[in-house]
């Protein structure tokens, strides 16, 4: 099955296209295509529900790029190791630099790309690319425990959160991906960031964008401080600017018919003068 | 009356109309400019000259659908005459300085183990925010004013303010993050005392 095709299936099974004659004859003829539109459902299953549940069937439809992601992941963990090993056991600070998520990445993408092996596995899964989608980063982040599940990690790896140290290296990159979209090239990521996250907290930006943003607030809680951060500040504005030192107005309409019309008396009842 | 009504009566100079106008918009003018100048002292003689200059120069506005923009513009070209003639204060502690090893700074702190220590606390916050606020560059000053107490939509600003969407959005944002600056600054600077909680209480509120 092709890549396009698979991502028919896939516009498909999120209602975004309707069932077109293309679709249905994938359907019909080809055996892997009907697979890959059930493991769509599984997997969305999987991310609506407590993982947990479904680790199982997940562990079936992604059997085809497993051996490779285990072959990885372990060899990843043997460098862990031996840095922890070095340490005595505290993380090393160039751990949280490790490359362990470029690693993993690679290997899923260049999975993700052989279309053979494609086969058993819903493209979404496949492609953690957060530059795709919010909705991969979402997954992404449900994926942290099938992995700690699935590997027997020895337990000090498990308390380590290697998955914070990879979420934040490629938080980093998404934040600025997501908000900074149309910011001039000149400024910095910071900048970047704090515009994206600005227009966002204002209102000022598409529906869509925003649902972007709603997605990644719920996972991200550095993201989500700066938000509340935002929040606050405008509370203590509010608070620090109140009008209680405004003076009064009531006789202002009266003093500025004085300041205008210094030459009429100012009875309030004379309505229309000539020349205003 | 629907505002366009209003200025295209006063246009063809019925006081009626203006006697309306300004009744609607007095309290917003008063409110900017005191969001703009807490401490200055002449707010009123300022919304005068706000009101006078709508009257002088209503029959040149071309849109009476923009009156609202073409007031909040009125009245920012005076905050800005006036912030011209006046002698800017010379600020004694720069706001931006960290001020972690300044032990005088910290000594001037109220004893917060009694006392009616929120209240104090809060005074104290709420001076610091207009201390703040006042260091802010004024064309930072006046779209966060803006934006954060008028509610204005980054396209009304810019309107008020004759400039380009992207500058409003840009400005907001450096705006906003100075004066976050400055606030965790001075969360930071807060005794530790024994008596966390009323600073604990402070501290989250913020938690800049």
């Amino acid at each position: 099955m092709k890549i396009e095709q698979i991502e028919n299936l896939s516009a498909y099974f999120d209602g975004e296209i309707s069932k077109s004659a293309e679709v249905t004859r994938i359907l019909d003829s080809s055996e892997d295509a009907r697979r890959a539109l059930s493991n769509f459902k599984v997997i969305a299953a999987f991310i609506k529900q407590d993982s947990e549940k479904h680790l199982e069937q997940i562990e079936t439809t992604i059997n085809g790029f497993w051996p490779v992601l285990e072959k990885e992941i372990n060899h990843q963990e043997e460098k862990l190791n031996e840095l922890l090993k070095a340490s005595l056991g505290e993380l090393p600070t160039d751990l949280a630099e490790a490359d362990v998520w470029a690693g993993l990445n690679k290997r899923i993408e260049e999975e993700a790309v052989a279309p053979q092996k494609a086969k058993n596995c819903s493209i979404d899964v496949l492609k953690l690319d957060h530059k795709e989608s919010s909705n991969q980063f979402v997954s992404l982040r449900n994926w942290e425990s099938v992995l700690k599940n699935s590997f027997a990690l020895p337990n000090k790896l498990k308390d380590l959160d290697i998955w914070e140290s990879i979420g934040s290296k490629l938080n980093k990159e998404f934040h600025v991906e997501i908000f900074s979209e149309n910011a001039s090239a000149e400024l910095s990521d910071k900048d970047k960031f704090y515009l994206g996250l600005s227009e966002y907290f204002d209102g000022e930006v598409s529906a869509f964008k925003a649902q972007t943003i709603n997605n990644h607030l719920l996972v991200c809680a550095s993201c989500r401080g700066h938000y509340l951060s935002m929040v606050k500040l405008k509370n203590v504005l509010k608070f620090a600017v109140q009008p209680e030192s405004i003076p009064s107005q009531s006789d202002f309409w009266n003093d500025l018919q004085t300041n205008l019309f210094p030459e009429e008396k100012t009875t309030g009842d004379f309505r229309k003068v000539e020349g205003l | 009356m629907p505002d366009t009504d209003l200025v295209i009566q006063c246009q063809q100079g019925e006081r009626q109309a203006l006697e309306a106008l300004v009744k609607r918009y007095q309290k917003i003018v008063f409110a900017m400019l005191y969001q703009l100048a807490p401490d200055w002292h002449d707010i009123a003689d300022l919304a005068q000259e706000v009101f006078i200059r709508v009257y002088r120069h209503i029959s040149s506005l071309r849109n009476p659908k923009t009156f609202r923009a073409w007031l909040n513009q009125i009245t920012i070209n005076l905050f800005y005459d006036e912030l011209r003639k006046r002698p800017r204060k010379i600020p004694t502690i720069s706001l931006d300085r960290n001020m972690d090893d300044d032990d005088e700074q910290v000594k001037e702190f109220p004893d917060l183990s009694q006392g009616p220590d929120e209240i104090v606390l809060n005074q104290e916050l709420a001076a610091f925010i207009r201390k703040a606020m006042d260091e802010l560059p004024e064309q930072f000053r006046i779209v966060i004013v803006l934006r954060e107490l008028q509610g204005l939509s980054y396209e009304e600003i810019a309107e008020s303010l004759g400039c380009e969407l992207g500058t409003v959005k840009s400005r907001i944002a450096r705006a906003r993050a100075r004066l976050q600056i400055m606030l965790k600054n001075y969360v930071d600077k807060l005794p530790k005392t024994e008596n966390g909680k009323v600073i604990g209480n402070l501290r989250s509120a913020l938690s800049i």
